[in-house]
């Protein structure tokens, strides 16, 4: 996976913007890589499934495109995009057709409450945190490192422990502590960086 | 530790949750504001963690929207492929001991310089081009690849060896290897782990003091690197051996089930072994399946008489996404998540249907996309009649060796038998390594009036001509295994597919070769 690193300041995002404006449609790719890894977490504390993230997190962005005369340049980016991503959100949440599970409505309902947390959250956080992410993950004790890796989803808990001979239980204990080690990491990566 | 917190945040990836308990902690989110912030915290590190270690998405339609071309990320896909072979040395094979710290430096540099894992492997000296094994890097950032004999140096990472025989050697960096053979290979530095099935009985690891013989076992083979050997039997049984200075004698040891000992005596005597950090097996990350956000609708546009997509279950079966089109029964071990993943001969399981399906003689076409995890023989999609005795219509499988030709690996098989039977057929068969395991693959299988053609990743292969021209014929479906019956004992169902497999439709005709280049798209890479 290539990460991309380059963010943009107010005066670069003008000079994008301006450029996509005048004809030059593939510039929007500087911003698709400076905004897409902060949509997709945005999304993916949202939805269970990575591939309905991408999904969203692509359609996302055609409508970002699509609309970009619109943006008003005093506007927070980030905002604006998590803006068309909310509505895209809900208006998937409104056409999945199979039935909805008891976890997915405790997951929505709890989201909902989540929403003003998870905004900060995002608006804090830089691209550089990916690849801060990553080294602290490489940080992590192995079994940790295991856990985090293998991306729990579903009954990939049940699957894992069976590999790692415990309990799904203790996976998502091991989880607990993997992430509560992984934002200390990344906390005091970015102090050091500051 | 936070009961709360932790419940939540398992209540937040699907797994289980107390029905009581799930009224009480949304309470407690409505009321306490800390409690809040630390979860979304938690949520917000779950969430990086995944985008940090998921693939790059492939956004085709947004490329579309903004008028880029596939030439355009090929382009740049060309340039860092490019600047990623520059990296890889040339150098002719040596011996076991003979100045290979220097060569695992010069490749430990040339890694570090592209921050990554980064297999090298070099010319062969010896003459065969045969494929003896495919190397699947652990974190997917490089492709899976054939291996011939040569040198093979892991700066650092993990990566699985994948033998056509079927021995699988998981490796860990710093490693520096030489693959003489299926049966053979040398380890100068590196921890590995070696699981040899039935069959295959008699794998060789030579290390600097000696030399590992694994007799059908899960073995942990850790040489350090100043050539220390520690090797550890987890399954079964190994045999160590040792050369004398001095003497024609050869000095063996056979060793059980969890046991273990060192090599490293200069005297070639076998001591006890300490080392506990043997290497555990390694799970190399999965690719996941990138499809245009509106998947289901270009394909239903094509007009298929079936379209299974593998991604969800109702009432415990795969849907049909053709209006009144019948469902698929699952027997056995198959999940069901993004597509349908299949465990292979450890815990066999199949997708079948119920009722035939009338296939038209005058043609009909067979679309999938499946990503094996091994190099077995496997079945992706066997089309039988509805006789008991299941013969065969149509079959596309995977596996090593066309007849008549040298081991390779990721050779994609299209059977057609008219009248079905279980002996003779027309075959068409892929390249060796077109299809290789953890990547995604797209592929048509079609015949009409017996001309039959199969297109792999939306490239020809064919066509091909059968004898005898197949006439309208009721046929079943059996996704993942050669055939299965409603009786049948699971344990016996033959070459069990281990992967995934999502995206089958079916067509009462054949499609262009524009459709399914179109249809194949996906698989074109992101230049983001």
């Amino acid at each position: 996976m290539k990460l991309r690193l380059d963010m943009l300041d107010s005066a670069q995002l003008d000079n994008t913007l301006d450029h996509i404006l005048r004809g030059h449609p593939d510039a929007f790719l500087s911003i698709v890589r400076a905004y897409g890894p902060g949509l997709r977490a945005w999304l993916g504390s949202q939805l269970f499934h990575q591939d309905e993230v991408d999904d969203l997190a692509q359609e996302t962005f055609i409508a970002a495109y699509r609309s970009l005369h619109s943006f008003q340049r005093s506007q927070d980016f980030g905002a604006w995009l998590r803006g068309i991503a909310r509505n895209k959100l809900l208006r998937h949440f409104e056409h999945v057709q199979r039935q909805v599970s008891r976890l997915e409505l405790f997951r929505r309902e709890a989201s909902a409450w989540l929403q003003d947390e998870l905004d900060q959250q995002a608006a804090k956080t830089r691209s550089e945190q990916l690849q801060l992410v990553l080294n602290c993950i490489s940080q992590l004790p192995e079994r940790l490192r295991q856990v985090v890796r293998s991306q729990l989803e579903g009954n990939k808990a049940a699957s894992l422990a069976e590999e790692m001979k415990t309990s799904a239980g203790a996976i998502y204990q091991l989880q607990y502590r993997a992430l509560g080690l992984l934002r200390e990491c990344v906390s005091r990566k970015m102090t050091h960086e500051h | 530790m936070n009961t709360d917190l932790e419940e939540a945040l398992i209540a937040w990836q699907g797994g289980e949750l107390p029905e009581d308990r799930a009224e009480a902690l949304l309470t407690r989110l409505r009321e306490d504001a800390g409690f809040r912030a630390t979860l979304a915290g938690l949520i917000w590190t779950l969430s990086l963690s995944k985008v940090a270690q998921s693939p790059d998405p492939r956004w085709i339609t947004l490329q579309e929207e903004l008028g880029m071309h596939e030439a355009d990320g090929a382009g740049e896909n060309r340039r860092l492929e490019d600047s990623l072979m520059a990296a890889v040395r040339r150098e002719p094979r040596r011996f076991v001991s003979s100045g290979w710290r220097i060569a695992t430096a010069l490749a430990a540099a040339a890694a570090i310089l592209f921050a990554g894992l980064l297999w090298l492997q070099t010319e062969p000296a010896l003459s065969s081009q045969e494929v003896i094994a495919v190397w699947v890097p652990k974190d997917a950032q490089q492709p899976s690849r054939t291996v011939t004999a040569g040198p093979l140096h892991l700066a650092q990472g993990q990566a699985k060896l994948l033998f056509t025989q079927g021995v699988v050697v998981d490796v860990e960096g710093p490693a520096e290897l030489e693959i003489h053979s299926e049966s053979r290979m040398v380890c100068r530095q590196g921890k590995l782990r070696t699981q040899v099935p039935p069959g295959a009985e008699g794998f060789c690891v030579e290390t600097p003091q000696g030399a590992v013989t694994d007799l059908g076992t899960v073995l942990g083979i850790t040489v350090s690197a100043q050539g220390r050997t520690d090797v550890n039997v987890f399954e079964g049984q190994a045999e160590l051996s040792a050369s004398i200075p001095g003497q024609a004698g050869l000095r063996t040891l056979v060793l059980n089930e969890a046991e273990k000992a060192s090599l490293g005596a200069p005297s070639g005597l076998f001591g006890m072994s300490e080392a506990t950090d043997f290497l555990a097996s390694i799970q190399p990350l999965l690719p996941r399946l990138r499809l245009p956000v509106d998947q289901r609708e270009r394909m239903l546009a094509a007009k298929p008489v079936h379209y299974w997509r593998m991604n969800r279950l109702v009432e415990g079966k795969v849907p049909n996404e053709v209006t009144g089109g019948p469902s698929l029964s699952l027997a056995g071990k198959v999940e069901i998540g993004a597509s349908a993943r299949f465990w292979g001969k450890e815990a066999p399981g199949v997708i079948h249907s119920e009722q035939p399906w009338i296939a038209p003689g005058s043609g009909y076409a067979l679309e999938l996309w499946f990503m094996a995890e091994t190099l077995d023989q496997t079945a992706l999609l066997a089309l039988t009649t509805p006789d008991p005795k299941r013969p065969h219509l149509g079959l596309i499988e995977l596996g090593c060796r066309p007849p008549g030709q040298a081991a390779g690996a990721g050779v994609l098989r299209y059977l057609l038998r008219w009248p079905a039977g279980h002996r003779d057929g027309m075959n068409l068969f892929s390249a060796a390594a077109s299809a290789l395991p953890y990547q995604w693959h797209h592929v048509v299988a079609q015949q009409a009036r017996g001309r039959m053609e199969l297109f792999l990743d939306g490239k020809p292969l064919g066509p091909a001509q059968s004898d005898a021209v197949p006439a309208d014929h009721p046929a079943m479906f059996q996704i993942g295994a050669l055939e299965w019956r409603p009786e049948q004992d699971l344990t016996q169902l033959r070459r069990a597919f281990c992967g995934q497999i999502a995206e089958l439709a079916v067509y009462d005709r054949t499609l262009t070769a524009r459709e399914i280049a179109e249809h194949a798209r996906p698989l074109m890479r992101s230049p983001f």
